[in-house]
Formats: structure tokens, sequence, C-alpha cells
């Protein structure tokens, strides 16, 4: 167990002993990477800061029911990726069904390096368009510099199915980003129509997991 | 590489192999145009995501996360479990306090004044230190130099100077201690508190325009009479806030806080945020120990 980990589970004891001050450190401890997780989950900051909040509900109203079998970021972090997911189906939004404005490869600034690069989309903006599995990787290993193990854990699926998720989403991004080309229906659905060398042999198509 | 190891391929991307392994990798990859293509992918994403700058709550956005985690799940805040110690500021404060009313009164007509007179819910804060926080690269506010450690808060000016100076406290670790914090034209000031009419939306968006700047925080704590830390995470304006509302035992749904200078006086300008938006109250409060200067607003 790590010194923070260790930390985390004597505040959580300290918390439910009534020792408000433990509330206070937890929160310090992890506040910004809960909302940095939401923040890049959903984009928009307000829904970020709500969903930050929920999720902070959610856990110090379990707190009692919280086990030492896995550290209790990777229950936190758990909770915040499904609490993102819950805001995500509630508000419907669409996934990465569109490439951006302006991003049409027919569009004749496209052809200009110097008008091109106007015409890149913020990164933020093209990670919103990643398919929300590949998202969640990404944000986790790339973005909070969480292992793979430990996002495996908080994903639920096998550090094979992370690793495969996370290179499919930088590659997604990356070419929504450079506008190579359509991203390919495959790698977003997870379709079996065309057969992809990046599919990952342990990473089943997407909403089976 | 005919079974395209995308692990490889990230392994290479990230920089994580070896020389010699990456020397190797690097013949496969040029011998499978997919592959190439692929690495070249994988390193404009990471690149792509590196750009992204590090997302972290605001100040105020945590002070409000707080506040209304607190109160969801029914934590009473430091400050009510510790009751304050109330007791009546002695006469030479009532005397500065009743010269800055009429200062206030001669500017603000359109005021409704509440500080100064009555001085019985103030609580009995006998010192404040303050020490910087966060490494600051931003000009100085206005007035920086009157925050310096030891200064009286409640006692008024005229008894600041002869307070002992109370041993420096320190912010627990990892404390989020800033403010957010603004210089305010002194003119500006004048004209929005002396104007009857002034438009407290208009002077919110301003204060708002003014691009509250962290880089200019400092952290304060302040040591009550009977020797205990007000709150370790309570900023000086934080502070000026307890105080108000522990008078009127209202929640706080948020604030902004500046400062400015009315009449020659430091002032920290703070607009009280309720739940409703359309709902907020402006209050000057006196930089040197959170008098309540002037109020408009509910």
């Amino acid at each position: 167990m790590t010194y923070r980990a260790a930390e985390d589970v004597d505040l959580i004891a300290r918390y439910l002993r009534g020792d408000l001050g433990a509330f206070d450190e937890l929160m310090r401890a992890h506040q910004d990477r809960v909302f940095g997780i939401c923040l890049r989950m959903l984009r928009d900051r307000e829904a970020a800061l709500d969903v930050t909040q929920e999720t902070f509900l959610t856990v110090f109203r379990k707190a009692d029911r919280y086990r030492e079998e896995a550290a209790f970021s990777t229950w936190l972090y758990r909770v915040t990726v499904n609490t993102c997911y819950d805001y995500l189906r509630r508000t419907k939004r669409r996934q990465a069904d569109s490439l951006p404005e302006g991003m049409d490869p027919a569009d004749p600034r496209a052809g200009d390096p110097l008008l091109a690069a106007e015409l890149r989309p913020d990164v933020e903006g093209a990670l919103e368009q990643i398919p929300q599995e590949f998202r969640s990787a990404v944000v986790l290993v790339d973005l909070q510099g969480l292992a793979i193990d430990q996002s495996a854990e908080i994903l639920g699926v096998p550090p094979g199915t992370i690793k495969s998720r996370v290179h499919r989403g930088r590659r997604l991004l990356a070419e929504i980003l450079g506008n190579h080309r359509d991203p390919p229906r495959h790698l977003i659905d997870g379709s079996q129509t065309k057969p992809s060398p990046l599919r990952a042999a342990d990473d089943p198509p997407l909403g089976t997991t | 590489m005919h079974n395209h190891d995308y692990e490889l391929i990230m392994a290479l991307a990230e920089g994580t192999l070896g020389p010699a392994a990456a020397a190797s990798a690097r013949v496969e990859i040029d011998a499978c145009p997919e592959c190439a293509q692929d690495l070249e992918l994988q390193i404009e994403g990471l690149r792509a995501l590196q750009e992204l700058p590090t997302a972290s709550l605001t100040e105020l956005e945590s002070a409000r996360l707080h506040r209304n985690l607190r109160r969801e799940l029914g934590i009473a805040r430091p400050r009510e479990q510790q009751p304050v110690a109330r007791r009546r500021l002695p006469l030479a404060a009532l005397g500065t306090a009743a010269a800055v009313l009429v200062a206030v009164v001669l500017v603000g007509p359109g005021l409704n004044l509440i500080g100064g007179a009555d001085s019985s819910d103030a609580p009995d804060i006998v010192a404040a230190t303050a020490e910087a926080s966060r490494a600051t690269t931003a000009a100085p506010a206005v007035g920086q130099d009157l925050f310096e450690a030891g200064e009286s808060v409640t006692e008024g000016a005229a008894d600041a100077a002869a307070a002992p100076t109370a041993a420096p406290t320190t912010a627990a670790p990892g404390a989020t201690t800033t403010t957010i914090e603004a210089a305010v034209e002194e003119a500006q000031l004048q004209a929005y508190f002396r104007d009857e009419s002034a438009d407290l939306n208009a002077l919110r968006e301003d204060l708002a325009d003014m691009k509250f700047d962290e880089g200019a925080a400092r952290s304060y704590a302040l040591r009550l009479a009977d020797d205990s830390i007000l709150a370790d995470d309570l900023t000086f304006g934080e502070a000026c806030i307890a105080i108000t509302l522990s008078s009127e035992n209202d929640f706080l749904e948020g604030f902004q806080l500046a400062r400015g200078r009315i009449d020659g006086r430091e002032v920290l300008i703070v607009v009280y945020l309720a739940e409703d938006p359309e709902e907020f109250a402006v209050i000057a409060h006196a930089a040197d120990n959170c008098e309540v200067l002037g109020r408009a607003g509910p």
C-alpha cells in the first residue's frame, strides 16, 4: 500500500469517527483530480463542478461501505467515472457523431496550411468526440497519469483492454485533430464490418464490456 | 511486425523503450507503412493531450464545493463548531469606528450602512497573521503593504499600531489558502459608492471584468482571543466574510473579492453570492480590520 493509500484509509476512518478535519484533508487530496476527470470527460466546467460534487456526496455518504480491498482513490475515481457516465446518459450527449464545424475535408481552406491551422479544432473539442469508453481510458492514463492496472480496476476491464482503448483513443484524437481522414467507423463503434488490425484480442466490441 | 504490435508502437511513442529496443522497433516499423502511420498518430495524439492544461478548481470553486458538501452532508463548519468569543470593542475603537462611519456617510449616500455603529456582534479577534502563499509573479495589489503580519483586525486602526504581534500561524499542509483578488481603481469605486443609482449588476460585472487574479493571492489566518485559529483555510477575505456571516447566520454560496480604496482607505470589496445568481450583496470591508464600511444590496 502506498503512503497516499494508507493516508486515505486513515482519513476515512477518522471521518467516520466524526473527525471533520479528515473531510477537508480528503477533499484537498483528491478534489482536483476528480474535477480534472470530470472536466475532461464532460468538457463543460459547470457540469464538471456539479458532477464533482455529486461524486463526493456519493462517496462520503457511502464511506462506511468502503472496504480496503481497493485503494480509496480507485474507488473514488470509479465513482467519478460512473457519475460522469450517468451525467452523459442523462443529458443524452451525442458522441463522436460528426467532425467539428469547419473540418469538412472538402473545405477548400483545408488545403492551405496556414488556414488549416485556424481550422484545427481544439484538443478538448476533439477529445469530446471520442467515444466515452476510449475517452475515459485516455483521461485516466494520459491526462491523470494513472497506471494501466489502476485504470483497469477503475473501469472494471482487463489491463489489456485499457491499453487497447488508450491506443485507439490517441489515434482517433490525432485523426480528428490532424484531419488525416474521417475516423474509421469500425474504430468508433467497434463494428466487425472491417476487421481492425488495431483491435486488441481481449477488447470486445464496445457496449459489451 | 506482421501482427501490428500496437503495444510496442505505444511504448515507442511514449519513449519508454530502451535505446536498443527502440532502434529494433524502428527498423520493424519502417518496414510496415501501416505501423509507421500508427506511430505517427500515437505521437500526435500524445502531443495533443500534453497540450491540455492541468484542470484544477479555482479558489472560489473549491470554497463553494466544500460549503455545498458540508451543507448536504450536515457537516458544521469549523467556525460553527467553535463559538467565537465576543466582546464589545473598547471606546477608543468605537471612536475610530464612528469616524469611519461618518466618512462613509459622506461618500456613500446610497449605501445601507451597517458597520461601525454596532460592534457588539464583532468577534473578538486580537490579531491576524499573514503569510505569503504560492509564489506570485503578479504585481502587488493595491495596499498590499497593509496586509503584513501581526496586524490587529478588529481593534480599530488606532489600536492596530499598539497591538502585540501574534505568533505567526501556518496553514495546514496542502491547505487551499489563496484568495481571489484584484486591484480596483479608487476613482471607479468612489463613483460606485457615491452614486445612489449605481447599478449593482454593473459593479459586479465590472469586478468580474477585472480578471480576479489568483497570482496576487496571499493567505491569512486569524487568531482568536482564546488562541484558537478561526480556520486554517480561511483567507483574509473569507475571514471578513465569516465575521459578517457570524452575525447573520447565513450560508454563503460563493464570493468574489477585490481590493480597492475609498477616500484613501484600503477596502476589500466582497460580492456575496447567494444560491440564486440574481441575489447578491456587495459589502465594503475595511481592509485592516474587516469592519463593514458600507453595504449595498439585500
